[in-house]
């Protein structure tokens, strides 16, 4: 094949996008061609290069809310159209059987209750972090900078540590309040995907269990490491964004 | 499937994705007041046609509802100047000459190394819109050749080439002080 010929498949070759006998062919040219190799290196340093500086502009929260208000009055309409009695009957099954569960099993509601509402909470917050210039009181990937910054606001030291190498980089930190507590949000990043990372110390009467679940395409896990609570989230898949709470977890 | 249902797996499903969606209008649009528009007209019409969504790739099927509203914005506003790449002025065989390349060696390459955010950042945005959205979706949200050419609209084989010209173009733009003829 001509050089031309080969120029053009280098894009499917950096975007993995070739099959066997392309890539065969495309390495094979590749070496005995010293100006192809440099037209890859071109492409590769442009595709780079590009990933990243690129601006990704972050959706504004207000936005967000708009857009999530902006279905509502939909959702409402439709409804009203339901006779109020048809409308009152879940409710009111959905009540009776809270109220037998209840009785029969409290605590377990209790606490399974305390676990959504976390849960829940740690998304808000998560979203909110994602509105611009929020995710990070302190912007560094140096965790020496990174865990210093805590000291003073927080009474107990948090585990900061980067994972650049791992394919996590670490963005930085901030202060953010669940349940009306400080906890430390470590902020890391997969690609474009922003990663989440809450911490606080663990409270022995606290409703605190291992998790693992997906709320609004949001992927959560939770677990307890060294005394902390850990909870971890992303709109990364979950099969990445365990890696990373395998290596959170990892003892250090 | 209850209305109240419906509504929670529409925000179930397309929650994840209004980031990406939103990222696309503005490199689309160029505009943060023009992008808030799209993606509130783009969010109410998936909402609206979510029947026709059948649990196929919501990522795709969402930004293919904002891409087309995004285009709708912006032939209204005649903003899209160039309807066709035009083959004359950004013809092959200034850009696309390995050998040509090869030739001006490391500077070249030195510069597309160092090119600083604003340069890049400004490559994009003169990028005609055809080759701006197919570098968006790749480089910035790495979707594969069948999820671009799904949410465009063309086969993927005019994916690889507009991909092709749209490099071309960047990489021109980012070194241009080392490109033939220009000194």
């Amino acid at each position: 094949m001509e050089c031309s010929d080969i120029t053009k498949l280098l894009h499917a070759y950096i975007d993995s996008e070739l099959d066997y006998t392309a890539l065969i062919t495309v390495e094979n040219h590749l070496e005995g061609c010293p100006a192809c190799q440099y037209e890859l290196q071109m492409l590769s340093t442009l595709q780079i290069s590009l990933r990243s500086n690129a601006d990704y502009y972050p959706m504004p929260l207000a936005t967000l809310q708009r857009l999530q208000l902006s279905i509502q009055p939909q959702v409402a309409k439709t409804r009203s159209q339901v006779s109020l009695f048809k409308q009152f009957i879940p409710g009111l099954v959905t009540a009776f059987a809270s109220v037998i569960l209840a009785f029969g099993i409290s605590h377990v509601v209790l606490f399974n209750h305390q676990q959504e509402q976390l849960a829940e909470d740690v998304v808000a917050s998560h979203i909110r972090s994602l509105q611009a210039e929020h995710i990070t009181d302190v912007a560094s990937s140096d965790q020496h900078t990174v865990k210093p910054w805590f000291t003073g606001k927080l009474n107990y030291s948090p585990h900061v540590v980067d994972l650049t190498e791992q394919g996590f980089p670490l963005v930085g930190g901030r202060l953010d309040y669940l349940k009306e507590q400080p906890v430390t949000a470590l902020v890391y990043r997969r690609r474009q995907h922003l990663i989440n990372v809450f911490i606080w110390p663990y409270a022995t009467k606290a409703a605190i269990s291992e998790t693992e679940q997906t709320i609004n395409g949001y992927h959560l896990y939770s677990f307890i490491q060294t005394g902390m609570v850990y909870w971890v989230i992303s709109d990364l898949n979950a099969k990445e964004l365990k890696t990373l709470v395998d290596i959170l977890r990892r003892p250090a | 499937m209850s209305e109240l249902n419906q509504h929670q797996y529409f925000e179930q499903a397309m929650l994840p994705h209004l980031q990406a969606a939103f990222n696309l209008a503005l490199w689309l649009l160029h505009n943060h007041a023009d992008a808030e528009d799209a993606i509130q007209e783009a969010y109410l019409r998936a909402f609206r046609h979510f029947d026709s969504f059948r649990g196929g790739d919501a990522r795709v099927w969402l930004l293919a509802i904002v891409r087309n509203v995004c285009y709708t914005h912006l032939q209204s506003k005649k903003v899209r100047v160039m309807e066709e790449f035009n083959e004359e002025l950004h013809g092959a065989d200034c850009h696309s000459n390995p050998m040509q390349a090869y030739h001006h060696g490391d500077p070249a390459l030195a510069s597309l190394q160092n090119a600083d955010k604003q340069s890049i950042n400004l490559a994009i945005a003169q990028l005609p819109t055809d080759f701006r959205e197919v570098i968006v979706l790749r480089e910035l949200e790495e979707l594969s050749y069948k999820e671009i050419a799904k949410i465009i609209g063309v086969p993927i084989g005019t994916v690889m080439s507009r991909l092709a010209r749209a490099r071309g173009l960047l990489k021109d733009a980012l070194t241009k002080e080392f490109a033939p003829g220009s000194s």
